[in-house]
């Protein structure tokens, strides 16, 4: 059947590799036309949209995708369409007769909302848009009830670039609502434990669909810090595990939390359990169960073994934009002498060094390819300048480039999140030496 | 740290590349905490966990897992419990993970493992 997605108009080349990883996820066949994703993909005010038609089974796969679409505000089944409002509902009349729209009569009532894209309207000009639309039978079908009716309805505008000109207007009932109310549940600004670094709620749920998680599936963030990832990963059923090469990131000893209740405490050490942390962020939405475990380790140097049991890995490496990358390693001017601990003590603290960002990428690949099963994904982001071409892409034999989507932060640089898919087991002899990173025009990010 | 966690790491100091998988662990503080049942889960990681090391990880923690995986047909429900208790619900609080091989000491503390090694070790 032949449905319109309204999406949000945000992360615009994030909306359809989300439709198409949900649609794979659950095994549903959704297709649409090239013409159309074109549009939905451009920038351009002259072109830009929230729709898209789709072709999809049924109504419940619709459902089915929507549940964990971050991207997506609904599905909608269209009774009529036009350039005006007259035209829309002549056609919505004809096409959808008292006799037909009588199935979905009922005494809780229905709610119409005005949904305009590319204009804004005040209340009185909302109920103007809805009165021309009073020939409509729908408006027979059960009283108004607008907080919660049986049926909802849609009257989807779209404005030209002027926003002021109408070029399209649908009337729809809504058939599927997505799951954007998540993105306010897991809002940063509600977090107790966060970081300079926390991911935002809605790119950490949008990276966890990417990495097509669901209960059952095991997902790793070698660069959790404050764990914003795994838990939104852990919101869709994937129980994670994340480490860090900083144990008091992980411990919530480090931040301005921890240095306020520092300072509270008058400098004296602060009692660790009332410290909120990455545990505490779990506890906090009722999933610490699927926290599996925290792990302090140094990325450049895995102390896991060579096994295919990971289904995900999903990260924000650290690139010297925010936060430096680090491993551990001698410095070359060290003074220190002989660094080892002096027997049974553990307070050895390890030297660090700068972890370059090719070298780390060809890491993240690798331990990727040896530790994911085939089939299961990698999801990072990169920074990228305007200088970005697809050559910068990390390449591995095992990994197949799903889709890169352009976040711009300022005119000169962005973030791009890859999404790469294993296709073939990992050979240790082979493989190792076959990834490659560019030296991109991103490599000196840290210098920046 | 669960015995799952468990069964991935391994020990990477410089030259430790022989018998470095399963850590001994030696507990000081080990708590169980139920967790909701997990039978997908559990079910999904049955054929990667290395039995070995599972069964040398729970005894380390006094528990006992059967020797040899049981097959398919003997996976039973109750199976899957017994093992989901195993793997996700004892949790080593306090103590360290121990390379039979190099004797490197890696400590728990609130039960999150410290996998770094020093500068020396690399």
């Amino acid at each position: 059947m032949r449905l319109l997605i309204r999406f949000a108009h945000k992360f615009i080349a994030f909306r359809l590799p989300e439709l198409e990883s949900l649609a794979q996820l659950f095994g549903i066949p959704v297709t649409w036309s090239a013409d159309d994703a074109r549009r939905l993909n451009s920038i351009d005010p002259n072109e830009e949209t929230v729709y898209l038609w789709v072709e999809i089974p049924s109504i419940e796969a619709a459902q089915q995708i929507a549940s964990r679409a971050i991207l997506i505000r609904g599905f909608y089944d269209v009774w009529g369409e036009g350039e005006t409002y007259e035209e829309m509902v002549a056609d919505a009349k004809a096409r959808w007769p008292a006799e037909r729209v009588a199935q979905y009569a009922d005494p809780r009532g229905i709610k119409v909302a005005v949904c305009p894209f590319g204009s804004r309207h005040s209340s009185s000009e909302t109920i103007a848009r809805l009165e021309r639309t009073s020939e409509l039978p729908v408006w027979n079908t059960g009283p108004v009830n607008l907080k919660s009716p049986a049926q909802k309805y849609a009257i989807l505008e779209y404005y030209g670039a002027d926003r002021e000109k109408l070029l399209h207007v649908y009337f729809a009932r809504r058939v599927a609502k997505g799951a954007r109310g998540l993105v306010e549940r897991f809002s940063l600004k509600r977090r107790e434990y966060l970081g300079t670094t926390s991911m935002n709620a809605e790119l950490s749920l949008l990276m966890a669909n990417q990495a097509l998680v669901c209960p059952g599936s095991l997902v790793y963030d070698p660069f959790a810090g404050t764990g914003s990832l795994v838990l939104a990963c852990a919101q869709f059923g994937a129980m994670g595990l994340g480490s860090d090469i900083s144990g008091n990131v992980l411990r919530g000893l480090e931040g301005p939390a921890a240095a306020k209740a520092k300072a509270g405490a008058g400098g004296a050490a602060v009692e660790q359990q009332r410290m909120p942390n990455v545990r505490s962020n779990f506890a906090q939405y009722g999933l610490e169960g699927r926290l599996l475990d925290l792990l302090v380790l140094d990325h450049s140097r895995r102390p896991l073994r060579s096994c295919e049991l990971l289904d995900a890995i999903v990260c924000d490496p650290p690139y010297g934009v925010r936060a430096g990358a680090r491993k551990v390693g001698k410095k070359e001017k060290s003074t220190r002498k002989g660094s080892r601990a002096p027997e049974g003590a553990t307070k050895h603290i390890s030297q660090c060094v700068n972890y370059d960002v090719p070298e780390m990428l060809v890491d993240l690949l690798d331990s990727a390819a040896e530790n994911i099963a085939v089939g299961g994904r990698l999801v990072f982001w990169l920074p990228t300048t305007v200088d970005y071409s697809d050559e910068d892409l990390p390449t591995h034999p095992c990994f197949r480039l799903v889709s890169n989507s352009l976040q711009q932060i300022t005119l000169s640089w962005g973030r791009r999140l890859v999404t790469m898919q294993k296709v073939c087991a990992y050979d240790p002899a082979a493989h190792a030496a076959a990834c490659r990173s560019a030296s991109p025009a991103h490599k000196e990010f840290g210098n920046f | 740290m669960r015995l799952i966690t468990h069964n991935v790491l391994m020990c990477n100091k410089k030259g430790c590349t022989i018998e470095h998988f399963p850590l001994r662990i030696e507990a000081t503080r080990v708590e169980q905490r139920q967790s909701e049942f997990n039978p997908e889960f559990v079910r999904h990681m049955i054929a990667k966990l290395d039995w070995a090391g599972l069964v040398a990880g729970a005894k380390d923690c006094g528990m006992a897992v059967p020797a040899e995986m049981p097959a398919e047909a003997d996976q039973t429900e109750e199976f899957l419990h017994a093992l989901h208790d195993v793997l996700l619900d004892l949790h080593v609080e306090e103590g360290a993970l121990v390379c039979t091989h190099c004797n490197r000491r890696y400590p728990i503390t609130e039960g999150i493992p410290n996998m770094l090694l020093t500068e020396d070790e690399l």
